[in-house]
């Protein structure tokens, strides 16, 4: 909602003019910018049990050398939060000529022309006043094509979902297939259907965390950072909840740093529109924004939000924390706070396997094949008459024509519920997808774009 | 009088292999499942839909041999369901449970005395005995006079207390001490998302309970549809032709229970199996042990000389006196604190009720009645 008040004054500094309308209180620019700065490094420093605090310190008896990763994808929260660390590291070369930590950033892309456009962006993002560095070493931006990375796998396999058992047939796919990217992959699997929307972007996401995660772990990094606003977050907390995958909400909060934690997404995008105001940086210019302006004497028209046909459940999850916001204020920041009160059912569990397609851990005793078999119920009832009978004999004729029985073998817990749910909603069933723990080439295709 | 709806005409003979129940392959599909997206036949759905609420009730061991247990019977379609189902099971499978009907009158004209009228049909049809308490009867108030005092927003707060209390007072007056509730699994997975959404993280960790009970209360309350789908429900008492009451109460339902069932019907449109998606997930959902809070000197000492000093003092005022078993001192009933919520909420009405009324006053008459004097209107 846009505010028409010129006569307002920042309720921070009682002297500028107020342009920023939020939670109550008007803010001049500079009392903004403030603000949100403030906010992320308090969470950067307090997170966690305060778990960063000695890794950005600067340290006269141990070398500075602990590197941080933050996922960079170009939007305006990854880069509010870079311009942030930027100006942290800054102020430590500035005041005691040292800096206290590395900084390194992942963008991952899906194809050439996203990877030129983001060394394109990294070039002309550095000379720009809050993003220049000052400090040595300087920051190494790493890209990453998703494609390489399923490419370089030595293996595919093929996972079909047999229905009447909730269990999946893995087949080995014994001949490398090239040119295979993460699209080609899910249009296979799940068609153009716009119903299908929500599971390609369930894949989509799990492939990108996937790789992130490998190459955090691969190149020994102390902490990896997100740039995920408070709204995305309590979004992405709803949308594992709501697709079954509400065991992995503790553990990706609790393992990965999120700078904007107290910020919401309408104060990330009026920080970036006031201060940053550069559309050229953002990877994806028409960056799709369902939150209400914060800014006042906005009188941008936001485009209109697709039909629901067209929605995936982030979309619906977004319009309802805004359009319930107003009524019942602070469900996005209660919805965090729960998530952060949430522990991970598997912190201390020894036994488990590790879902083939997002590597989430099962439980050795909590089977997701066999809790979907206990309480979906799979036995027909009896035939009772000769039409019906003779409607079997007929299936039982035209299946055998047209036999897709799979050869591979069954393999117990070796997806997690929320992706055999998934699954569950491709077309025929099954989707190839590589070795996600082969490391083997990571370096090779770890491009380094070094600035 | 009640007329079951007729059969649809489905002819069997010389069906396309496409058209055939994915489950049997003899019988043309006429639904396809939420929970699994499979096309089935009705005969299968029916096997399916009992077979599964037998499993859950086995796998949960819900029942004992010789247990009386009670049905908490509203005349809506979960609980008509659960009823008809319940009986059924219990002869098909010899549980060796005594069922009984046990409504709760809760005094809304024009709605709970025509669904009350159901559940006696009910008891007629599927020969089970009926006990009905009224809201009249224990607490001297009903929901329209309740909602005349305190207004439509509290309806619901109201309702859920006494309801809670009176079906507990209800089934210990029969001595029994199960009762069995329609709740489906479309209610359990709004109970979860609503318990993150308010962030209620004390109710979150039990919000899938299949077995649950009030504080100090013998009588525990089981969910055998946790699992079913409101709309196999649905589908199941249509197919079967159940006599059941259709109309929502009228009295407002929860605001924010309103916009979470909004948010999950959304949800559910383009991915049917979310509500069990969601049971998974609240099942999976638990809370990180509580901090300890660094205790003082000054407090350490008092808690030393004293015993245990700390005493929790509720939003009301009364103490909670954290044992089982102890009773509210204004009306006997079972409670954790010196007064239950009900006596509390109770305390607040009387301050409010009319000090005089008239003979025929119906002011306190509620939506339903107007609507149903509506209806009867004509040129």
């Amino acid at each position: 909602m846009s505010l028409n008040n010129e006569n307002l004054i920042c309720q921070r500094c009682s002297e500028q003019p107020a342009i920023v309308k939020t939670r109550k209180e008007f803010f001049c620019n500079e009392c903004f910018s403030k603000f949100i700065l403030l906010k992320q490094r308090r969470t950067l420093i307090s997170d966690k049990d305060k778990y960063l605090e000695p890794i950005m310190k600067v340290t006269y008896k141990t070398p500075n050398d602990d590197k941080i990763l933050l996922a960079l994808s170009f939007g305006k929260s990854s880069l509010i939060v870079l311009q942030n660390l930027i100006e942290y590291l800054n102020n430590q070369y500035n005041q005691q000529k040292k800096t206290g930590f590395i900084l390194e950033t992942l963008t991952i892309v899906e194809s050439d022309e996203e990877y030129q456009k983001v060394k394109t962006i990294i070039k002309s993002l550095l000379n720009l006043p809050g993003f220049k560095i000052l400090f040595t070493p300087p920051i190494k931006f790493h890209i990453v094509n998703i494609n390489d990375c399923i490419n370089n796998s030595n293996t595919f396999k093929n996972f079909t979902l047999d229905t009447l058992t909730s269990k999946t047939i893995v087949d080995n796919i014994p001949t490398k297939q090239q040119d295979l990217t993460l699209e080609s992959i899910l249009l296979e699997a799940f068609g153009s259907q716009y119903k299908t929307l929500s599971s390609k972007e369930d894949f989509k996401t799990v492939a990108i965390n996937n790789v992130i995660k490998q190459i955090y772990k691969k190149l020994g990094y102390k902490a990896l950072l997100y740039g995920s606003s408070m709204s995305k977050l309590a979004t992405d907390i709803v949308k594992n909840v709501v697709t079954g995958r509400g065991e992995i909400v503790a553990r990706e909060l609790d393992n990965i740093f999120y700078p904007l934690t107290d910020v919401f997404y309408s104060e990330v995008e009026a920080y970036y529109d006031i201060v940053v105001n550069n559309n050229d940086i953002l990877l994806f210019q028409n960056e799709c924004s369902n939150s209400n302006s914060i800014v006042i004497n906005n009188s941008t028209i936001k485009d209109q939000t697709p039909n629901r046909k067209n929605k995936t459940i982030s979309d619906i999850t977004m319009d309802y924390f805004n359009t319930i916001e107003g009524d019942y204020a602070n469900v996005i920041s209660t919805v965090v706070k729960t998530g952060l009160k949430l522990k991970d059912i598997h912190a201390d569990e020894t036994s488990f396997t590790s879902c083939s397609i997002c590597n989430t851990k099962i439980s050795a005793n909590k089977n997701p094949s066999e809790w979907i078999n206990n309480i979906t119920v799979m036995h027909p009832a009896k035939i009772q008459n000769e039409d019906e009978l003779h409607n079997y004999e007929n299936w039982k004729a035209s299946s055998t024509n047209i036999s897709t029985t799979s050869k591979g073998n069954i393999i117990e817990n070796n997806l997690c519920y929320g992706c055999l749910v998934t699954l569950n909603t491709a077309t025929n069933k099954h989707i190839q997808w590589y070795d996600i723990n082969n490391d083997d080439n990571l370096d090779q295709i770890l491009n380094d774009y070094e600035l | 009088m009640f007329t079951p709806p007729s059969d649809p005409v489905n002819k069997t003979s010389n069906l396309k292999v496409s058209q055939l129940c994915e489950l049997c392959h003899s019988r043309k599909a006429i639904l396809k499942r939420p929970k699994n997206l499979m096309k089935i036949c009705k005969e299968c759905f029916y096997k399916v839909f009992e077979t599964e609420i037998h499993n859950t009730i086995i796998s949960n061991k819900l029942f004992y041999r010789g247990e009386r247990v009670a049905v908490g019977a509203s005349g809506g379609k979960d609980s008509t369901v659960l009823a008809y189902v319940l009986k059924k099971l219990n002869e098909e499978y010899d549980y060796g449970i005594d069922i009984t009907l046990l409504s709760i009158d809760e005094g809304i004209v024009g709605y709970r005395d025509d669904s009350l009228a159901t559940v006696k049909r009910n008891q007629q049809q599927y020969n089970l005995p009926l006990e009905i308490i009224s809201y009249r009867e224990l607490y001297n108030w009903t929901m329209d006079e309740i909602v005349a005092c305190a207004g439509v927003r509290s309806s619901c707060t109201y309702c859920g207390v006494f309801r809670r209390q009176a079906l507990d007072r209800g089934a210990m007056k029969l001595g029994i001490k199960h009762v069995v509730t329609g709740h489906n699994a479309d209610d359990m997975a709004e109970t979860v998302l609503m318990n993150i959404l308010r962030g209620d993280v004390n109710r979150l960790e039990k919000s899938t309970a299949i077995m649950t009970s009030s504080e100090g209360s013998p009588v525990k309350r089981s969910k055998p549809f946790k699992y079913s789908y409101q709309k196999e429900i649905v589908l199941y008492a249509h197919y079967k032709k159940l006599d059941y009451f259709s109309t929502e109460c009228t009295y407002a339902p929860e605001a924010f229970r309103g916009t979470a069932r909004e948010y999950m019907k959304s949800l559910e449109s383009i991915r049917p199996s979310c509500i069990i998606d969601i049971i998974h997930s609240g099942e999976n959902l638990i809370l990180k042990p509580k901090k300890q809070k660094k205790i003082t000197q000054k407090f350490k000492n008092v808690s030393n000389k004293n015993g245990p000093s700390e005493m929790e003092i509720q939003k009301n005022g009364t103490v909670s006196l954290f044992k089982d078993g102890n009773r509210c001192e204004r009306c006997g009933y079972l409670s954790s604190n010196k007064i239950c919520k009900a006596c509390i909420l109770l305390e607040g009405l009387e301050k409010n009720r009319p000090k005089v009324q008239l003979d025929t006053d119906t002011s306190t008459d509620g939506k339903a009645k107007l609507m149903r004097d509506l209806e009867k209107l004509s040129f």
